[in-house]
């Protein structure tokens, strides 16, 4: 057993002392359900970022990768802990080409900070820069209405998540219904594998059939696979006209035609939620969620052209009132984006008044929201469930003072996993406190390829070096 | 004919009428639309998934290569029996099986031509997007295997994106799910291993698709240019304007001659190029934004511009750009086409030395391609009896690769690799990029019986 100081050192030996800490506090902040690497290291490069590995291969030492830390409470408790590799010093934008629609940053780069470059980003002269003789130079480029890109993602724990959490997590959030997933967003990664190697996929192109799309497979891989270093995201134009309707409904069913009816015409939203009465109050304006219980919410994001921003305003509003809305309230501009940052960092909202609470991803077939939102009913919980994408969380929130009251959300999980399972889907448990782990379906069923799944475990962390036993059928 | 002693037991798997083992069937499934060919030992032709599965466990145990095929319709050798063995030929295997509208999926036989299900889905209003040139005859599960794309892939993306689970048949006759109905599922991606695999991985042998709501409005334009520079300056200008079209297909002069010749889609003949700009989505705002567009195109000299009136008017237009390929072969026996692709704004500077190349070894080359994501397709036009022609023209094709892997760009788009381009992986990919790609490959046919000597170098 290599002792914390021999860690340290010979850490420091490849990456510097500056990038190497083994210090109480340091090692407490980077602990994974209670267990505590012996030290972390913040590797400033991809290339110190493989030199650490290569020394965990050497010493045989176990690695979790580590971002900002939103998303480290899913997954089994690791088998072994002896490293933490913090992205927070790969903080590089790499390269910002709005006029080819990408973005590559460091994995370290929180999500927010992109994005909030990229709005501002004016240069969006598309002239090939090796080759600019042109006779008509001048009109190349004209004055442009359109100021700037975006990622469209919609990621939860928007104000601290990582790019590289997001990847390696697939993490979405609300918009997904009109964008898709980061696994359909993300066009490249380059990223050191277990045995210490730096390695590029996929690139800056939308399309790519060069070879095998291992990009895919480190999309959602937890860190069971290596470290994502460096991501290539692919943008869209920022929308003309963005817009948010809230609307809240006193039952649950007339909430649910309403979303029916959105879906049946011809109108994209880019989100489609569903909010249960505890997720009105925190989300939404006051009258959102008043008088308090029983309602039910449901708001939908919408962008594009002014035009169809506007009929879709219209037309949502007339469907409401068809359903007898309670409520519709119209947010624009700052109230817009402030309603959605809320959205994206509903968790850490309710961290401070429910430490304990447990955080479900469900997954099931888009048509099955209606019912999942009647066994979320009774339930103390709150809800936000992704019509239209067959998604949403569920905060499970245990009862405050008794001591027992956690316990008795174990059986609560287990019967919505029935559910999920029922329609053809799973869950995921995204937090918990470790004291419960063991009695949780943390990743839900077992895959049907799990035993291809821990092949390619086999061949690529043939050590199980990194997260050790945190994965699917503790992988 | 040296009659295998495997061959008896396929037949009482499948039947003995559905194994092909002439001279002249194991050549004709010896060869796709690339112009690589082999000879396949015996084709078989499954009618369900647990008769491929019976095959592909004899097959193992035998040691005998796999190669699964659709139409045959792929363009870089990847259906090839670059080793002989049994080509599994799914053909049978062709029942849409499930439309599920509400929760938007369609589940199908690999077997299924990919216009088929389309035709299938306008009747309930609905789509299924990527939409490659071949579609008329390509299967589904071939659309799989190349991960192949499509005019609209510029705004709907490619396959990978529309394919949530499959069946997968691994090398030694195990069957398993990965992905299904929902979005997400726990665990590795598999499913986005397997599409683009070129069938080296396993043989799907039913898919889940995700399908969409047809857009309310479809607007398309055609634009005609003097200048291929002005075109392909067009292309980025749109897109700079925060404006992303369904389609942004471009094609040359070359290509526009032989379309005449054949389809008579309207083209002018006397152009340099034209674009053809799809907008698609809510109506609201549309004819605006096709306002907008003509305006750029007027910015860079646009000639002409023609909007579709109608369906019929629409058709037409696309039917040059769908019938390109084999217009083609009007002018010359013979082409092979490049599918390197670039960031879009390096589109014009590879477009001139793309035609620097052909100049250079003496080659005709018609350009029609995905302009709007920088998916080139060069046709390089020649006469196989020509003596030397032939080697001209890889060595031509390499070496648009190199430009377009030099330009930020990649060597295939949406044909694969397959076994014309294993030399350019090289281009694109380190000794350890693929040495990874080597143990997916091991994790999944240990043995590396499936299509063996693809992909891969």
């Amino acid at each position: 057993m290599t002792s914390p100081s021999s860690i340290r050192s010979s850490l420091e030996s490849v990456l510097g002392p500056e990038a190497v800490r083994d210090d109480p506090e340091t090692v407490a902040a980077h602990a994974v359900d209670g267990v505590p690497p012996r030290a972390v290291a913040f590797p400033g490069s991809t290339n110190a970022v493989a030199e650490a590995v290569r020394l965990c291969q050497r010493k045989r030492l176990a690695v979790i990768p580590w971002g900002s830390g939103s998303k480290m409470a899913a997954g089994f408790p690791p088998e072994r802990f002896d490293l933490a590799l913090s992205t927070a010093r790969l903080q590089r934008i790499v390269d910002m080409d709005t006029a080819n629609l990408t973005v590559t940053a460091e994995a370290g780069v929180r999500f927010k900070t992109v994005q909030a470059a990229l709005s501002g980003e004016e240069n969006r002269c598309y002239l090939p820069l090796e080759d600019p003789v042109t006779p008509s130079q001048e009109e190349i480029c004209p004055e442009r209405e359109n100021r700037g890109c975006f990622i469209p993602m919609s990621p939860p724990h928007s104000r601290t998540a990582t790019l590289g959490g997001i990847v390696a997590a697939n993490s979405s959030g609300p918009t997904r219904l009109l964008h898709g997933l980061p696994r359909d967003l993300v066009l490249g990664v380059r990223y050191v594998t277990p045995a210490g190697e730096v390695v590029g996929m996929g690139g800056k192109t939308v399309k790519n059939v060069s070879g095998y799309d291992v990009t895919k497979l480190m999309i959602g891989s937890q860190g069971s696979l290596g470290v994502v270093c460096e991501i290539t995201l692919r943008l869209l134009p920022l929308p003309e006209r963005t817009g948010t309707e809230l609307f809240a409904f006193d039952r649950r069913e007339a909430a649910c035609r309403f979303v029916d009816r959105v879906f049946e015409s011809p109108l994209l939203p880019s989100a489609v939620e569903l909010l249960n009465h505890r997720a009105c109050a925190l989300l939404g304006p006051e009258e959102l969620d008043r008088p308090a219980g029983g309602t039910w919410g449901v708001a939908l994001a919408l962008e594009g052209v002014e035009e169809a921003v506007t009929r879709m305003r219209e037309t949502f509003g007339k469907m409401g009132e068809a359903r007898r809305a309670r409520v519709r309230l119209q947010l624009e501009g700052e109230a817009h984006a402030r309603f959605w940052e809320r959205y994206g960092h509903l968790e850490e909202t309710m961290e401070e008044a429910w430490p304990n609470l447990i955080t479900i991803h469900p997954v099931y077939p888009i048509s099955e929201y209606s019912g999942m939102a009647a066994r979320v009913d009774a339930l103390d919980a709150v809800c936000v469930l992704r019509a239209g994408s067959g998604t949403g969380r569920i905060h499970l929130l245990p009862p405050g003072a008794d001591p027992e009251g956690p316990e008795k959300l174990l059986p609560v999980v287990e019967r919505i996993l029935e559910a999920c399972v029922r329609t053809g889907g799973g869950l995921t448990v995204e937090r918990a406190a470790p004291a419960w782990k063991a009695r949780l379906p943390l990743w839900g069923p077992e895959p049907d390829a799990l035993a291809l799944m821990r092949r390619i475990k086999d061949q690529m962390d043939p050590d199980r070096l990194f997260s050790p036993g945190r994965f699917v059928g503790g992988i | 004919m040296d009659r295998k002693p495997w061959i008896e037991q396929i037949e009482e798997i499948v039947g003995p009428d559905h194994i092909l083992t002439s001279d002249m069937d194991r050549i004709l499934y010896g060869y796709d639309a690339s112009l690589a060919k082999g000879k396949a030992d015996a084709v078989v032709l499954p009618g369900d998934t647990d008769e491929v599965s019976r095959v592909m466990a004899l097959a193992h145990r035998e040691r005998i290569p796999v190669i699964a095929r659709g139409s045959g319709t792929n363009l870089s050798g990847g259906t090839v029996p670059a080793r002989g063995g049994v080509v599994i030929h799914l053909s049978r295997m062709n029942r849409i099986l499930e439309i599920d509208l509400p929760n938007r999926t369609a589940t199908v036989e690999p077997g299924v031509i990919t216009l088929d299900l389309q035709n299938r889905l306008l009747r309930d209003g609905f789509v299924y997007a990527p939409d490659p040139a071949s579609q008329k005859v390509s299967t589904l599960g071939g659309n799989l295997g190349e991960n192949s794309g499509g005019p609209h892939c510029l705004k709907y993306g490619v396959t990978t994106n529309h394919v949530l689970g499959a069946e997968v048949v691994l090398s030694d006759g195990t069957v398993m799910w990965t992905g299904g109905k929902t979005h997400d599922s726990a665990g590795y991606d598999l499913t986005g291993l397997l599409v683009g695999s070129e069938g080296t991985l396993g043989v799907v042998t039913c898919m889940i698709l995700r399908i969409l709501r047809a857009p309310e409005a479809v607007k398309t334009m055609l634009a005609v240019y003097d200048s291929i520079e002005d075109a392909g300056n067009t292309v980025s200008a749109v897109i700079a304007e925060g404006i992303v079209p369904a389609t942004l297909e471009m094609m040359d002069r070359v290509v526009m001659q032989a379309v005449e010749a054949s389809v008579q889609a309207g083209y002018p003949l006397d152009a340099a190029a034209v674009l053809i700009i799809e907008l698609d989505g809510m109506v609201d705002g549309m004819e605006r934004q096709a306002q907008k567009i003509q305006a750029i195109c007027r910015r860079h000299h646009v000639r002409e511009i023609r909007t579709a009136r109608d369906d019929a008017e629409r058709a037409k237009l696309w039917a040059g750009r769908k019938g390109a390929f084999g217009a083609i072969t009007r002018l010359k026996p013979s082409y092979m086409v490049g599918d390197g692709t670039v960031p879009r704004t390096r589109l014009p500077g590879v477009l001139k030395r793309v035609l620097e190349t052909g100049e250079k070894y003496g080659l005709l080359i018609g350009n029609v391609f995905h302009a709007g994501d920088g998916n080139l397709h060069p046709l390089i036009l020649f006469d196989e009896r020509v003596e030397g022609e032939l080697e001209r023209v890889k060595a031509a094709s390499s070496e648009i690769l190199k430009i377009c892997a030099e330009a930020g760009g990649t060597i295939s788009g949406e044909h694969g690799i397959g076994l014309e381009k294993l030399e350019e992986m090289h281009f694109v990919f380190s000794e350890g990029d693929l040495a990874v790609m080597r143990q997916v490959k091991k994790a999944f046919d240990p043995k590396g019986l499936l299509n063996p000597g693809k992909v891969v170098p």
